[in-house]
């Protein structure tokens, strides 16, 4: 069984009832549009000033290369008076509130027009001193390594690639003469034969970081092999390793000092932030355990 | 991700079961083997006296005369730059500086921290020398600018965004129609932000580690056509920054870089982005009109040794246009003017290869010429850092640009772009005795360079007449080409003379960079003028290639065929499986003719890997734009070997009745 609602609706679209109830409802809202939030009348003068109309015409003539003809300019003051009310009236309308790209483009310049405005003042001895105390080894230099090595091309060599490869330690191994014994073995490369007192970072930009830190846990006076790089395969005699010693602190000072001062001014950047925040106590509602928390200090983590 | 070491790997596990972790490239295994040996304890240095003096000690102070490679960034803009700074950009010198360092940094306009995986070795950071450091004074409360009525102008920006637009179009505008807003460009203003840049380059500068070079850019746009140059500094810097509202004109711009160098301060510029420069780049005139005169081309070769190949505005290489026959030339093009959304003129003067051939028509006339470039590479990325990998892109200007979704919208943006049409950046490559202003400056000046589009491969290329054949072969190979010829950047040594047949023959070597795709060509490209008619001509050699027992050229066509492609394009991935580590090549040109000039340059193709665009639709798992292509064979551009004949040599084929024809060339890439 079922209902015919059409009879249904055609005698309530014809209710006048429901035509005052409507009707109603747009009054209201046109009520609402106009005169509740609209500019306030001290505001409705709008003055196109003679700068505003130069870097109308520059933007004109930036896009078309040319002046704009009086009556294009006219159109451009059109479009900018146009603008401008239907700016004041959206945010009269509160239309800025809870709009993300807005939101985001404030934050955004608030904290690009707060960036470095203070300057760090200047560290007495004493504090240098204990920002160097608390992460020496920021100020260690890299530990360095001397080795010599051979090339196996995989291009040439394909499969047999490894096994000429641990065939040739065996050669390298029994001889005295390095340099020598290394020019007798393995293929062709663009790199150098030797490189002296290197750092895990100047290895990895010549080798890769895999075979730069291979290396660097190779024992001193003997040959190594194979080792892999993005080039192939490699046999490697590491000759020295070098841990450096902490430095003196009169050594680096100067180093020390412009570290201070750089991680002093990124504070001072985020102090601006944090005094803001320290204006604010912020609420954050715990929804699985429907509590509030509440946060004193504003910071939240 | 990408597994560089697969083929490796592949052949690990044939060997020995515990070879075949991808990510232990050491084996274990054999170190124990290798233990026992006593000899080599007899001599724990035993390094010949001639090896020890290539490659010094780092506390030795000695310079290595068989030079290093060292790769870095000669343009890049950071906040103070005007245009960076009105796209939201608040990298400071020293987050560039760390960066290329390979410290970790925040991309300022939204927080994402980034790390280079391969340190640069030097820098030189190029932010605009109009409106010089003007922005920041702006919004700061201390400085006197603050109380100016644009300043007021730009601080109501603080409460009112239409404001902060009117500020910045001001600006802009201001350079278009070179109408400077008087009080912002004061030479005190300019000369105090300058000596503050010097102070923060100082810092960073380490002799031996880590180079930063005094630079800035010279922003010429007449009409839109981009006359842009950056200058550099060795080891002082000139009192004031030259800003195109001094002058507009390059002819200015030298006559300042000749003022300082008289002064002891030795300087060159590097003029960029000729594909979009309406063809003025390599013209034949000069730039105020009129046929180029002797002085003219003396000053332009003096004052500009080098040329930007590549950077995120596109390649200045060649086009197709250009280069029909040249099946790369379609590389990263960039094909509208900056700003104004219609195709730059392409002719001739607005590509490099072409322009070579114009530089040596002219010198047929005036004695001199002027377009003898070497190549580099930059990134003129405005936000504030060196980004030359396709996997780890982050856009070039600031707020425009800095997300995927951003990158790949099918909208024109503000620099009148689609977003994916934007090329990462590119590498510049400097042999060099050592790592230090001098070193580099040198090396930049003397034209031992070559650009790539953001890979880091070592290329070797040298030339002369009697290079001992069999020398790629010799484990001195680097020395002895040295002592038999030129590098990259040179002119040929004088025509022996004895043999009017002798042709000059080449050595290039080229080794991928070990975190990148494999190499799939080396590739020698000739350039000269057509004697008849001065018309640029071109011909392209495939002088070495990988899977050689696989790849043969056609025999009907000559071509060869392609390497091949690994990339999963959905997954933006790629393996090595194709290509080869390291590609060697002696040529000897097949088709010389020793009365005309011409030039030869290598270039490097590496195998087919994901454009940066493919990496951003993997992470919006969405399809790659169409408009460009999913992967991109990554390459170097070497600076050319140039041969010009003497008044003797054409005395000499006068005489002998030999005055050749234009040379026949059979290869396919002949125009």
């Amino acid at each position: 069984m079922t209902f015919n609602l059409r009879p249904l609706a055609r005698g309530l679209l014809r209710e006048p009832l429901l035509h005052f109830i409507l009707l109603g409802a747009l009054i209201y809202l046109a009520y609402g549009l106009t005169k509740k939030t609209s500019v306030d009348p001290d505001q409705r003068t709008l003055t196109v000033t003679a700068s505003e109309i130069d870097w109308l015409e520059s933007s004109w003539r930036k896009r078309w290369n040319r002046s704009p003809t009086p009556e294009e300019r006219k159109g451009l003051v059109k479009a900018f008076v146009r603008e401008t009310i239907l700016y004041r009236e959206a945010l009269a309308m509160g239309l800025d509130k809870d709009d993300t790209i807005v939101r985001r483009r404030l934050a955004q310049k608030l904290e690009f027009l707060s960036q470095d405005l203070l300057q760090p003042s200047t560290p007495s001895e004493k504090e240098l001193r204990a920002f160097y105390d608390a992460q020496r080894d920021r100020f260690r230099a890299p530990d360095l390594l001397t080795m010599s090595h051979v090339f196996f091309d995989p291009d040439q060599r394909g499969d047999t690639t490894l096994k000429d490869a641990e065939a040739a330690k065996e050669i390298l191994s029994e001889h005295a003469d390095l340099s020598a014994s290394q020019k007798s073995v393995g293929d062709p490369f663009l790199l150098q034969k030797y490189y002296p007192e290197r750092s895990n970072a100047e290895l990895s930009k010549l080798f890769g970081s895999g075979f730069s830190d291979a290396v660097f846990k190779l024992e001193p006076g003997q040959w190594h092999g194979p080792v892999l790089s993005g080039y192939g395969v490699h046999l490697v005699f590491v000759h020295d390793r070098q841990n450096s010693p902490e430095p003196d602190f009169a050594a680096v000072k100067e180093k020390v000092r412009a570290m201070w001062e750089e991680e002093k001014r990124r504070e001072l950047n985020e102090a601006f932030i944090d005094g803001l925040l320290a204006r604010y106590k912020v609420v954050i509602e715990d929804k699985s355990a429907g509590k509030q928390a509440t946060s004193a200090l504003g910071r939240v983590k | 991700m990408i597994s560089n070491y697969s083929r490796l790997s592949h052949l690990a596990r044939g060997v020995k079961k515990n070879h075949s972790a991808v990510g232990r490239l050491f084996c274990a295994g054999s170190l124990v083997a290798a233990s026992v040996i006593g000899l080599v304890f007899a001599h724990p240095l035993g390094v010949s006296a001639e090896e020890a003096l290539a490659e010094p000690g780092r506390g030795s102070g000695k310079k290595n005369p068989l030079k290093n490679v060292y790769f870095g960034e000669q343009h890049l803009h950071t906040r103070n730059s005007f245009d960076a700074f009105t796209v939201g950009v608040t990298m400071t010198w020293e987050d560039a500086y760390n960066f290329a360092k390979g410290k970790k940094v925040k991309l300022s306009t939204t927080g994402e921290a980034m790390q280079r995986r391969t340190p640069y070795d030097f820098v030189a950071i190029t932010d605009h020398s109009e409106y010089y450091g003007v922005l920041k004074e702006l919004i700061n409360p201390k400085s006197d600018l603050s109380k100016s009525d644009f300043a007021k102008q730009l601080a109501k920006s603080r409460t009112d965004p239409a404001a902060t637009k009117a500020a910045v179009t001001t600006l802009i505008g201001s350079l278009v129609t070179n109408n400077p807003l008087p009080e912002y460009v004061t030479p005190v203003l300019r000369v105090d932000f300058w000596k503050k840049f010097q102070a923060v380059a100082d810092k960073h500068n380490e002799p031996g580690k880590f180079t930063t070079l005094y630079a800035y850019e010279w922003t010429s746009i007449p009409n839109g056509s981009n006359m842009h140059r950056n200058v550099f500094f060795k080891d002082k810097a000139a009192a004031v920054p030259f800003s195109s509202f001094d002058s507009i004109y390059p002819e200015d711009l030298w006559t300042y870089l000749e003022i300082q160098r008289n002064q002891g301060i030795d300087t060159f510029a590097i003029p960029h982005n000729s594909n979009v420069s309406n063809g003025w780049m390599f013209s034949e005139r000069k730039f105020l009109g009129g046929p180029m005169d002797t002085r003219y081309a003396r000053r332009q070769a003096l004052n500009e040794p080098l040329f930007e190949m590549a950077q995120t505005k596109g390649t200045s290489e060649t086009h197709p246009v250009i280069s029909p026959n040249d099946e790369f030339a379609d590389f990263e093009p960039f094909d509208n003017m900056i700003s104004l959304g219609v195709p730059a003129i392409k002719t001739p003067g607005a590509f490099y290869r072409s322009g070579l051939a114009v530089g040596m028509k002219l010198e047929e006339t005036l004695g001199h010429n002027p377009y003898k470039m070497g190549a580099v590479a930059g990134a003129d990325v405005h936000s504030g850092y060196s980004g030359n990998e396709e996997w780890d892109w982050k856009g070039a200007h600031g707020t425009q640009d800095d997300t995927p979704q951003k990158r790949l919208k099918p909208e024109i943006n503000a620099s009148g772009e689609y977003g994916f049409t934007v090329s990462s950046a590119g590498t510049t490559a400097v042999w060099a005795e050592e790592n230090t202003r001098e070193g580099i400056f040198n090396g930049m000046r003397s034209k031992e360079t070559y650009g790539t589009s953001g890979t880091q491969i070592r290329l070797r290329f040298f030339g002369g007449w009697d290079m001992p054949v069999g020398l790629t072969k010799d484990k001195d190979f680097v020395k002895k080409a040295y002592a038999a010829g030129v590098p990259m950047g040179q002119d040929m040594p004088a025509h022996p003379m004895k043999d009017l047949a002798a042709s000059p023959s080449f050595a290039v070597w080229a080794l991928k960079d070990p975190k990148s795709g494999n190499l799939d060509r080396l590739q020698i490209v000739k350039v000269w003028a057509d004697p008849a008619n001065g018309y640029p001509k071109e011909a392209i050699y495939d002088v070495a290639w990988s899977d050689a027992d696989k790849r043969k050229p056609d025999p009907n066509t000559g071509k060869l065929p392609p390497v091949g492609n690994t990339v999963d394009i959905k997954q933006a991935t790629y393996t090595n499986d194709i290509g080869d580590s390291q590609l060697v090549a002696e040529w000897t040109d097949p088709d010389f003719d020793p009365t005309h000039s011409a030039a030869y340059y290598v270039r490097v193709l590496e195998i087919p890997t994901p454009r940066w665009s493919t990496f951003d639709a993997k992470k919006l798992g969405v399809d790659p734009p169409k408009e460009v292509p999913p992967t991109i064979q990554e390459r170097a551009w070497s600076s050319p070997i140039w041969y010009t004949p003497s008044a003797e040599i054409k005395e000499l084929a006068r005489a002998q009745g030999k005055e050749p024809p234009a040379p026949k060339h059979a290869s396919p890439s002949d125009q």
